[in-house]
């Protein structure tokens, strides 16, 4: 299992490379996500599965899914003005479905050639970790709790203010008003 | 057995191009991906330091930092909003515009 962290850490960090250096938001989202993928098999072969379900749950599906309603709510397509040739094409997919298969085969692999006839006395027990976070860390879990609160009224206080003195419509709906505002902004 | 060196290479490397995203990319969303990148490669250093010493500290101090990453992304995802709405633009750059 020493060479799947190769594998999987050499597909994450070209992964993030193209994340960085795409011009289509969409594109960089999915390979985003593939490399948050190709992390899970990181931990699959440091054998830190606790880690697995937290980068799951909060990583890919809180950090990933407010990604793509950005994505969705303000209309950003391109990293810059043109928007024409969007769509789902080949282009987009294609890399990230490479590497996905690489992934894949590689689950396939870990599955098949596992010998488990040594889990029973795994040196790391989730279980036992799990208990340690109510136990003996349950200022961490206090800490971590009121920093997500503290973001979630953060947030909250910023859009509230902005529906509140400002007009709830898109500027991409009212083009004479963006208009006339863009150029107050930039006299 | 992973050595410990070849998973901090890893994590170094992913941190520097997390780095190097957020340095060279001028709109806010790929700043805020640039950003999620670096927290997963600092993510994936402290589990590997736990995973080597046997250890269950690592994985429960990768817990707090996957959760300032969240928060991160609301109040991240609230200024972009915000900065969306104000200036109609997502370019970082506009900020050092001035009004008058």
């Amino acid at each position: 299992m020493v060479w799947v962290f190769y594998i999987a850490a050499i597909i994450t960090v070209i992964a993030s490379i193209k994340v960085i250096i795409s011009r289509n938001t969409m594109q960089a989202l999915l390979y985003f996500v593939i490399s948050l993928l190709a992390t899970l098999m990181v931990f699959v072969a440091m054998n830190a599965y606790l880690s697995i379900f937290l980068v799951i749950i909060l990583f890919i599906g809180a950090v990933s899914l407010i990604f793509l309603l950005l994505l969705s709510l303000l209309k950003l397509r391109t990293d810059v003005v043109e928007q024409n040739k969007y769509g789902i094409n080949p282009k987009i997919w294609l890399g990230p479905l490479i590497l996905a298969f690489i992934l894949f085969v590689m689950l396939i692999y870990g599955i098949t050639s596992t010998d488990y006839s040594t889990l029973q006395n795994g040196r790391i027990d989730e279980v036992a970790t799990a208990n340690l976070l109510f136990e003996e860390y349950i200022l961490i879990i206090e800490l971590a709790v009121l920093l997500l609160v503290g973001a979630l009224v953060i947030a909250y206080h910023f859009v509230y203010r902005l529906y509140i003195n400002q007009d709830t419509k898109l500027p991409t709906q009212n083009k004479n008003d963006s208009g006339e505002k863009h150029d107050s902004v930039n006299a | 057995m992973i050595p410990l060196m070849h998973s901090f290479i890893f994590a170094v490397s992913l941190f520097m191009v997390g780095l190097l995203g957020a340095m060279i990319r001028r709109n806010f969303f790929f700043l805020l991906l640039s950003l999620m990148i670096m927290i997963n490669g600092a993510v994936i250093a402290l589990v590997a330091a736990g995973a080597y010493w046997q250890q269950q500290d690592g994985q429960l101090i990768a817990m707090l930092a996957i959760s300032t990453a969240l928060a991160e992304t609301l109040v991240g995802s609230a200024l972009l909003i915000k900065m969306f709405y104000r200036r109609k633009t997502v370019n970082i750059d506009s900020l050092s515009d001035m009004k008058g």
